[in-house]
């Protein structure tokens, strides 16, 4: 039998439809249906009736005997190739179906699939491509590239793609002999598309980065990095119909402060050495690609010697066992307070493990992590205050003693202050000591450690108190032309500081964070 | 509350003998205005004696404010301090009120504004 060139035409009207035939239990014998069959092989009838095994298994004898061997009574299909004399390789799904009351043979369908066949094989092949390019792409281009050495900072990068291809994107910058810059972001959607969307992003902060340097004496605040970069990259997430949420965080060693943008991600979860907690850390802003003219806004988190930062994209925190529970950012904060005394690949390599192990299947997103810990010292001329107060309800007038008290400090630490600027911090502390009354201790009394720091110009005070799990902090600000009754508390709070944020600890505690950089020369120089 | 209260022809004055407008006692100063605000559309209110004034203390000026526009009436700031200058600053009053340097000055403004004359 000679293979013939044939048209597409006479191909479909040999193979549409398929064809019937009856065999034995074994497969081989053909018990019926050999005119059609062979017709539809290609081949003489006579060769069929007693070699239906040979002729069909003939590509493929050890698929087809097993599938006959191994078959019980039950229908079955399974596909075969077939080198068709005059169509040339062709897939045949053969189904079967008992008939037991005739002789316990089977009733077979033979249908061409060569069509369904090839395009899966094209869209497999297309997958793998897919696969080992964009794993390729992440390893060379999105991850981490030259390992940084940073004096008294110990920091570690990990990232897990859960099926090669990563959407997650990581850098690690330094930008100045104090500060290091780090960027952990997560393109929504998977695969090549996500790998290039996340290429892309990466380069358009790398190009941000280079134009806001550029001839200039200080850093770029990383909210206006951010700003530059979604302004380069919206439209074209916009055309695809994805979005980025990422962190930028720089963290300062001079002022031991943590500068950040959280564009939409996951809670940057930070381990107190000196109170042994962890915190979860947001600061509200829209991910990339939501708006075209975005404005960013930064948020500053003080930082002590021993303290530990963990960034992560949430294939961690949305992990499910097989109860379908979500790992969750708690059980992330937990883990890092449980193992904050490791180095810092080591606490990584334990949470990566831990987080696996939890999972049912393996992460289905791809998780990247950055941590980070700070191992300086205290420094010797240290203006740092802590206050344990009871604050109650009817107790507004113990306000005044903690203000009297903090414009004592104000005084002593930043002499030169403009007297402006001090009652703005008096006025923002007043606030946030109602606030925590009215809203963050629900009313009743309640204890609250209030800790004020002044380093290298930049004044912090931080609140603990436990409370109801209301974010007052992130209600949308009254702006007076609301003409609203009342709520301006967090609008002189935002005006008065240069950062505002509530993160939320265990067992229901809070802490409050307000810091306000303080320019004691521009202060001096606007006075005299 | 200890409040000096007076009529100057149309307008109505109000000068609060407060050091403080705060969450304790801004209940109080909203009654008071609103004791002196009844039947009259326009005021004056003199700022001069308070040394301080908090969210609590602003939301109740808010309030007056809003009480007098939508009877069609009209309030001005003045003899502002300091201290409660740098709130007003920074939460930038002065674009939803007039404020003024002095009584005087606030009443002559008020008139202008609603088409009375001077009270002085």
């Amino acid at each position: 039998m000679h293979k013939t060139a044939a048209s597409p035409e006479s191909l479909h009207a040999a193979l549409a439809g398929g064809v019937f035939y009856r065999c034995d239990k074994s497969g081989l014998r053909l018990i019926s249906g050999s005119e059609e069959l062979a017709d539809f092989l290609g081949v003489d009838p006579a060769d069929l009736s007693e070699n239906l095994g040979a002729v069909l298994g003939k590509d493929s004898p050890n698929v087809y005997a097993e599938v006959f061997e191994s078959a019980s009574d039950d229908s079955a299909s399974f596909t075969i190739p077939y080198m068709h004399p005059r169509f040339g390789k062709r897939w045949f799904s053969i189904r079967r179906s008992p008939v037991p009351e005739v002789d316990k043979g089977f009733l077979a369908f033979l249908r061409d699939e060569t069509v369904l066949h090839e395009s899966m094989v094209k869209v497999a092949a297309a997958q793998s491509r897919d696969v080992e390019n964009s794993a390729r792409l992440q390893a060379a281009v999105l991850m981490e590239g030259q390992r940084l050495q940073i004096p008294d900072l110990d920091y570690h990068t990990a990232t897990i793609p859960s099926k090669l291809v990563d959407g997650d994107f990581l850098d690690v910058l330094r930008l100045s002999g104090n500060s290091v810059d780090f960027l952990l972001g997560d393109v929504m959607g998977k695969g090549m598309d996500a790998a290039i969307l996340g290429a892309m992003i990466k380069f358009s902060f790398a190009r941000a980065l280079s134009i806001s340097l550029f001839g200039a004496e200080d850093l770029p605040d990383p909210s206006r990095i951010c700003h530059n970069a979604n302004a380069a990259v919206a439209s074209r997430l916009f055309e695809r119909q994805s979005f980025a949420t990422l962190t930028y965080a720089r963290f300062e060693a001079t002022r031991k402060i943590l500068k950040f943008v959280d564009c939409g991600h996951t809670s940057i979860v930070h381990y107190s050495r000196r109170t042994g907690e962890c915190w979860r850390v947001k600061g509200g802003n829209m991910p990339l690609g939501f708006m075209k003219a975005q404005t960013y806004r930064s948020f500053m988190l003080p930082i002590d010697p021993g303290d530990c930062l963990l960034m992560y994209t949430d294939g961690l925190s949305e992990c499910c066992n097989r109860w379908d529970e979500a790992f969750g950012e708690e059980r992330v904060a937990y883990l890092l307070r449980t193992y904050a005394d490791l180095p810092a690949p080591d606490l990584t390599g334990t949470i990566l493990r831990l987080g696996f192990a939890y999972s049912a299947a393996g992460f289905n997103d791809d998780v990247s992590l950055v941590c980070v810990k700070y191992n300086g010292e205290t420094p010797a001329t240290s203006f740092d205050r802590s206050l344990n107060l009871t604050l109650k309800p009817a107790g507004f007038s113990a306000f005044e003693k903690v203000e009297n008290l903090l414009g004592d400090d104000l005084d002593a630490w930043t002499p030169g202050l403009g007297i402006e600027t001090r009652s703005e911090i008096l006025l923002a502390m007043h606030e946030a000591l109602t606030n925590i009354l009215e809203h963050g201790l629900g009313g009743k009394d309640g204890p609250c450690e209030i800790r004020w720091r002044y380093l290298e110009g930049l004044l912090s005070i931080e609140f603990t108190y436990s409370g109801p799990d209301y974010d007052w902090a992130s209600r949308p600000v009254s702006p007076l032309s609301s003409f609203a009754d009342s709520g301006y508390g967090r609008l002189i709070m935002d005006k008065a500081m240069d950062s505002l944020l509530l993160a939320q600890g265990f067992y229901a505690k809070k802490r409050l964070v307000m810091c306000r950089c303080l320019d004691i020369a521009a202060s001096m120089e606007a006075n005299a | 509350m200890d409040s000096k209260i007076s009529l100057e022809g149309e307008i109505a004055l109000f000068r609060p003998e407060l050091k403080k407008i705060d969450v304790l006692n801004s209940e109080e100063f909203q009654a008071s205005l609103l004791s002196l605000m009844e039947g009259k559309t326009r005021l004056v209110l003199d700022l001069s004696m308070v040394q301080f004034i908090d969210s609590s203390g602003l939301g109740k000026i808010i309030t007056a404010l809003r009480s007098l526009r939508e009877k069609g009436g009209e309030m001005r700031i003045c003899s502002v301090q300091p201290p409660v200058q740098v709130l007003f600053t920074m939460v930038r009053l002065g674009e939803i009120v007039g404020i003024d340097p002095d009584r005087e000055t606030a009443a002559l403004e008020l008139g202008k504004s609603t088409g009375a004359g001077s009270t002085r």
